[in-house]
């Protein structure tokens, strides 16, 4: 079994190297990046909304925070895109904690109400300071990274940079999914009472989990600032937000590889219905819609049971006859 | 100066009422179910689309018909949200409800964006004109909703305390378990609870027609910050949204005094956040 | 182990390939949008090499859809009449929605170069322009956009824009205040976005350097209610009002300050004069209202007349700005590859940079060095009439067409 599991993630990893070279044009090279962020983005996200279920609503908020401080520092001051990533980082840990809190108060929907709102103040702070941020203009000549002074073009050779950080950051996930702190962040969602009597410290876990939600979060938004070479409040806004509770709610809540199906899915699947012109959107959360109520163990556990499903079926078949 | 202040002291509280009735139909939906209806600005716009639109645009009936008309659809809406959305996901995690909720609002929105086009229109002469009080001034629109807003609660009230369906409504909020087995129908509540509520939807969105005009994005901003009048007058709580919508209605409109009049919006939001730290039971909340 | 020889073998690979492309060391991305079509292994393939195909990136969803709608009629419209009037080019339309959002505008951009388009019409709005810039620019296609901010100015070599900037229409509006209604203290209310901020800070310069005294108040888009805002402004001692705001939110503005009874003169921005705007508002309320106007049906041009007429056949609705903006666009294609001799991206830019004196619906076409195309708008005002039926109807007149200098 697990060596199948190898098998399948080996190919994926194959099939993501060469798909630059099968698909080599701005558009999907553009769109692949996008789909990396947004996987990251992803596997924070899973941290708090996916082990220890408290719904986040303003991840665009924390997103745009991220890019904005690493902009700011590379555009307004100069600096190496690497500083503004560490920045972000930084400011991505501040927030987490920042928000942390409140959520110790608050859960459930309150919560979910709160992230919302802080995702607007962000918006609104963002687009309406324009003297530091650019405001409703933007900020644009978002410089690109440069290891040893070579710099890493947008197009192929930053698909590969941003390849490389996904994996990272896919690394780093599934080693804290597996470590104390994931098994702690399930408990603490599956069964509060028993976590605080074996010894966990609740206040301590949650606010744990959102700081990391928050630094992948705000990581992903610096790498969107690079990406896109320009950068407007408008962009992270609730819909934003949404996207990507969708792309988790599909890849199945709480399973860093489904984190990134449920990705590339969301990402990709607008462009792939294009064809469907006017209507794409109203399909696309049709389909959303309909698995989170049908299919609320993600999208691949449930093409997974389908398929079970089919070969019992077949396979009842052939031995009743045989 | 004086003037300005009661001004915007008329112009906040006028819009205080919006969001308490905001606040009640998605408090209606959250009593009954535990859910928040993430949709019901959607549900606001489908509202004034099939009054404005459909009845009175389409097919040129006369606004009373039209408004008549359009409480049997959204009626109809109601039971079909309780059936598709809220009783399936009524047993799911906060994540399925929420995002179940979402979802189900971008689909009315895309339906009514291809059935209705993207151009915004009105109803020319709806309730137009103002109300002079000394030197202040109020929209005719602004005061029929105060008048409507304060109907449907007392209304509610009524309803919910002397009729065998309202009394059936408010075990289910209390108690799904114990009214299931004191054999009252719980889905079928459910239902009658969400057409109720997609009814005052309706009120508002036609309401808010000469505010606002029709148009596809013309209650995203009321639909949050009425969650703010929810959370600030009690969750839940029927008249603790009026008092909640007017507070937050008043501090809004008084925030462009002190700060920057582009911040206004953020005001709504950070009210909310506060309430929520502080007090989340709000100003009148009881239960928690 | 195996896994780990793996992963390093594949760590090896990535870098090597990074090296490889990084090392270039050019600054151009990857492609222009001829090269790459054959390793495209995407649905559309390039076209024939005598087709000129014109890509079109609208706001179909998103917050704007209907500017997107007329444009892709104006368009259509537009190559219809093309065919049956002339019909020497072979042209195709490459319509791509950028969700009014700038990942949206920048993947429909993107599309539209990797389907080969040789010239791109839009995206709409100075925000997408911004974000698509770069790529189009590496690209090497030419892109006509009726944005309209003072951002744009000299920021692509690629843009060529169709529409009057604000630079000039926000001055004509501000000259119009201090000029003609002789304010001396004048109160500025904008949307925040970047149409009305772009508005004001032109205004606001333009105040400064005459020594008007002004004061600012801002919205942002889908605020529930202005009234604090134009209680302000009432309050602060103006004169005349600036308006630069968008045409969705014209009726709320007009409302607050007809029902809080602000008789200060207005001068707005033009979507005052855009016919849609005004149904959505009760004729009383926008009375006298002074504006910069860039389509004004009641004009007695030819060519608008004659689009007006085309569009209500061809399409049932009025015709408006959005779609007479890119509709003026096409011809400038046409006469694009006429002055530069081919239907190849470059050949289009050489073509566009050398018009003059085309007559197109907004005015006439001619090309500065900043590749700004229009610079015309009207000074309207609203004057309210009775119909035949009795009831009011507020419509734009002319007051004076004005161009600037460039």
């Amino acid at each position: 079994m697990k060596s199948r599991k190898n098998i399948i993630s080996i190919v994926c990893l194959i099939a993501a190297v060469i798909l630059p070279w099968l698909f080599n044009s701005t558009y999907y090279l553009s769109l692949f990046g996008q789909t990396l962020i947004n996987i990251i983005i992803v596997f924070g996200l899973n941290f708090i909304t996916g082990l220890t279920r408290n719904m986040n609503l303003g991840t665009a908020g924390i997103m745009a925070v991220g890019a904005y401080t690493s902009a700011l520092l590379s555009t307004r001051l100069g600096l190496s895109p690497w500083i503004g990533l560490v920045a972000a980082i930084l400011v991505g840990f501040l927030i987490g904690r920042g928000l942390g809190y409140p959520s110790l108060r608050i859960s459930g929907v309150y919560l979910s109400l709160t992230t919302i709102a802080f995702g607007e103040i962000v918006r609104l702070v963002l687009n309406n300071t324009t003297s530091v941020t650019g405001g409703a203009q933007g900020l644009t000549n978002v410089p690109v990274f440069s290891i040893f002074g070579i710099q890493i073009q947008r197009g192929i050779p930053f698909y590969y940079f941003l390849l490389l950080f996904m994996l990272l950051m896919f690394w780093l996930s599934t080693r804290i999914v597996r470590s104390k702190w994931g098994r702690a962040f399930k408990a603490i969602s599956d069964n509060p009472d028993a976590a605080e009597s074996l010894g966990i410290d609740i206040a301590k876990i949650k606010i744990l989990a959102f700081t990391l939600a928050a630094i992948y979060a705000a990581l992903g938004g610096a790498l969107y600032g690079n990406l896109m070479g320009y950068l407007n409040p408008s962009t992270f806004n609730f819909d934003f937000s949404i996207n990507f509770v969708i792309m988790l709610m599909i890849g199945g809540i709480g399973i860093v590889r489904g984190n990134i199906i449920g990705a590339i899915v969301v990402t990709m699947l607008p462009e792939l219905l294009r064809f469907l012109g006017d209507y794409y959107q109203l399909v696309f959360y049709t389909i959303a819609f309909i698995g989170a109520i049908k299919l609320p163990q993600g999208w691949p556990a449930g093409i997974a049971s389908l398929a079970k499903w089919i070969a019992r079926k077949t396979g009842l078949k052939s031995r009743k006859e045989g | 100066m004086l003037n300005t202040i009661l001004q915007l002291a008329v112009s906040g509280a006028a819009l205080g009422f919006v969001y308490a009735l905001v606040g009640i139909e998605y408090s209606l939906i959250w009593n009954a179910t535990g859910l928040l209806n993430f949709s019901h600005d959607k549900i606001i716009t489908l509202g004034a689309y099939v009054a404005a639109g459909l009845f009175f645009t389409k097919m040129g009936l006369p606004i009373p018909v039209s408004f008549i008309l359009s409480i049997v659809v959204m009626i109809l809406v109601g039971f079909l949200m309780a059936t598709v959305v809220l009783n399936p996901l009524r047993k799911m995690t906060t994540i399925f409800t929420i995002m179940g909720t979402i979802l189900f609002g971008k689909m009315i929105y895309e339906l009514i964006r291809l059935l209705y086009g993207s151009a915004p229109f009105t109803v020319p002469g709806l309730m137009t004109g103002t109300v002079h009080i000394g030197s202040l001034v109020i929209a005719k629109s602004n005061v029929y909703i105060i008048v409507i807003a304060v109907i449907v609660v007392a209304a509610l009230q009524i309803f919910m305390q002397t009729t065998k369906t309202g009394k059936a409504m408010r075990c289910v909020q209390q108690n799904k378990k114990a009214s299931e087995l004191m054999g009252i129908n719980v889905k079928q509540n459910i239902r009658i609870t969400a057409a109720i509520s997609s009814v005052i939807c309706l009120i508002i969105g036609f309401m808010v027609i000469p505010l606002y005009t029709v148009s596809l994005s013309m209650a995203s901003m009321i639909g949050l910050k009425g969650f703010a009048a929810g959370v600030v007058g009690g969750f839940g709580f029927l008249p603790g949204c009026i008092v909640g919508g007017i507070v937050v209605g008043l501090i809004e409109s008084a925030s462009v005094l002190v700060i920057p009049s582009v911040y206004k919006d953020a005001v709504a939001f950070l009210v909310l956040i506060i309430f929520l730290l502080i007090k989340p039971t709000g100003i009148l909340g009881k239960k928690s | 182990m195996k896994k780990k020889v793996l992963g390093l073998l594949l760590a090896v690979s990535m870098t090597v390939s990074l090296a490889a492309c990084g090392g270039a060391g050019t600054d151009t991305t990857t492609d222009t949008s001829t090269a790459d079509t054959s390793t495209d292994s995407a649905e559309t393939s390039a076209p024939a090499s005598d087709v000129l195909r014109i890509g079109v990136a609208a706001g179909i969803t998103g917050n704007a859809p209907l500017e997107g709608e007329r444009m892709q009629q104006a368009l259509e419209m537009a190559l219809e009449q093309y065919n049956e009037s002339d019909g020497s080019i072979k042209i195709e339309l490459d319509v791509q929605d950028t969700q009014g959002t700038t990942a949206g505008a920048l993947n429909a951009v993107q599309r539209c170069i990797s389907d080969g388009c040789q010239v791109i019409l839009g995206p709409h709005g100075s925000t997408l322009v911004l974000a698509v810039g770069d790529t189009v620019d590496a690209a090497q296609v030419p892109f006509i956009s009726g944005g309209t901010s003072p951002n744009l100015l000299d920021q692509f070599e690629y843009l060529y824009t169709c529409r009057t900037n604000d630079t000039y229409a926000a001055a004509i509006g501000a000259q119009a205040c201090v000029e003609s209604l002789n304010a001396t203290n004048v109160g500025i209310f904008y949307c925040s976005d970047d149409y009305g901020s772009g508005g004001m800070t032109v205004a606001s310069e333009y105040f400064e350097e005459q020594g008007i005294p002004y004061s600012a108040e801002a919205y942002n888009t889908g605020d529930t209610d202005v009234s604090g805002q134009i209680l302000s402004l009432m309050n602060s001692g103006a004169d005349c009002l600036f308006v630069w705001a968008n045409g969705v939110d014209l009726a709320m503005i007009s409302r607050t300050m007809y029902q809080l009874g602000c008789e200060l003169p207005i001068v707005s921005s033009s979507s005052v004069a855009v016919q849609q705007y005004i149904d959505l508002c009760e004729p009383e309320w926008l009375e006298g209202w002074y504006g910069v106007g860039e389509y004004v049906e009641s004009s007695d041009r030819e060519a608008v007349q004659q689009y007006a007429a085309d569009f209500l056949e061809y399409t049932g609705e009025t015709g408006e700005l959005f779609g007479a903006t890119y509709y003026g666009a096409f011809q400038a294609v046409i006469q694009a590859v006429e002055l530069g001799g081919g239907i190849d991206s470059a050949s289009i830019k050489d073509g566009l940079s050398q018009i003059q004196g085309l007559e197109v619906v907004l005015g006439t076409y001619n090309c500065d060095d900043q590749n700004n195309l229009m610079h015309e708008c009207s000074l309207i005002q609203m004057e309210l009439t009775t119909a035949d039926d009795g009831s009011s109807v507020v419509a734009p007149v002319v007051l004076e067409q004005l161009s600037v200098d460039y």
